[in-house]
């Protein structure tokens, strides 16, 4: 590997990564926003987020062993400490610490 | 309280999150052969977690560029959506701050974008957004060169500590699910997305869930109901 490879690899990643950020801004100009797009961007972030947690928890295999416990026990956690404390650090470090002691006892 | 402090506390559940899986890509890409250089360029450049584990390789490799475009094209590829969803929360930013804020819209900061509360109480919105970008990049670049720079003498076992990024997500949607608006993009999201990965299988499945959502959304959403203002409480 090359010095003069390496920074042209990352640089190609760099590039189509920047395309993909900023396509959207660059299309739609201020004000000039079509109302389909508008009524999108108010729509699918929800849809978007749900699909982020499918994608985080996406190599599961249910049935094979115990694979997905540790992730179902501890969604389960945050959800009852977030319900109750609504605190986004606080839901967040007992579902990453319940998950880390998840996986050493399963 | 002022913007710097509000900006400091919608930063601060994905502070931890960047500098564990900050150090982790900085550590992976040290173990591919990059120099801490290069890790600094990527950190700065990129700033793709998702990235670094594919891209590391394929420069072990010696992957051609168009190949290594191509990749990164599909792997990213959801970032497009993000743009879309977001075009109006820059209004206050000219055109150049715009571009910043869009080129550091990662999955994590497009999150905090999402919630309901973003931006409430906020009385300079402009800088605001610059201020969450800003510290969201810069956990993300001093992660990355913790990890390629002292990666070797890092304790403790770590294993599991890129589930915060998971976490996350769930109280994004948790948080979204609570507020008084329809749960409908919910719903269809979350089908979308089982049924993409039941269909394509985890490695190529994010890309058609996203689509299959924006047609479902984009077409029959009025007829089904979906509100016009859903962020409105």
């Amino acid at each position: 590997m090359s010095d003069g490879y390496i920074y042209a690899g990352l640089l190609a990643c760099a590039i189509v990564t920047w395309f993909l950020r900023t396509a959207a801004f660059v299309a739609f100009k201020k004000g000039q926003i079509p109302d389909i797009i508008r009524y999108l961007g108010k729509n699918l972030p929800a849809a978007i987020m749900i699909i982020l947690v499918v994608y985080s928890m996406r190599h599961i295999r249910p049935g094979q062993g115990l694979s997905g416990l540790a992730e179902l026990l501890s969604t389960i956690l945050i959800v009852l400490v977030h319900v109750r404390r609504k605190n986004m650090l606080i839901s967040m470090l007992v579902g990453t610490l319940s998950y880390m002691v998840f996986i050493r006892i399963f | 309280m002022n913007d710097l402090k509000l900006a400091l506390r919608a930063v601060s559940p994905i502070v931890v999150t960047y500098i564990f899986l900050g150090t982790a890509c900085g550590i992976f890409y040290v173990e591919s052969g990059l120099s801490p250089i290069h890790v600094l360029f990527a950190s700065i450049f990129i700033y793709s977690g998702s990235m670094t584990f594919v891209l590391g390789p394929l420069l072990v490799q010696g992957a051609s560029l168009f190949l290594i475009g191509l990749t990164t094209l599909f792997v990213n590829g959801r970032h497009l959506f993000y743009g879309v969803a977001n075009l109006e929360k820059y209004q206050a930013n000219n055109f150049v701050e715009t571009m910043y804020l869009a080129l550091t819209l990662t999955d994590e900061v497009y999150s905090i974008e999402a919630s309901p509360v973003y931006g409430k109480r906020v009385t300079n919105i402009r800088l605001y957004n610059l201020l969450v970008h800003f510290f969201a990049h810069g956990t993300w670049i001093l992660g990355s060169m913790m990890g390629a720079l002292a990666g070797d003498i890092f304790p403790v076992d770590l294993a599991g500590i890129d589930f915060s990024g998971t976490a996350f997500f769930i109280i994004v949607v948790l948080d979204q699910f609570m507020t008084k608006t329809s749960n409908l993009p919910l719903a269809v999201g979350l089908g979308a997305g089982l049924g993409s990965l039941l269909v394509f299988g985890p490695d190529n499945f994010i890309l058609m869930a996203m689509i299959i959502s924006i047609v479902i959304i984009g077409v029959f959403g009025k007829k089904k109901g979906i509100e016009e203002e859903p962020w409105h409480e």
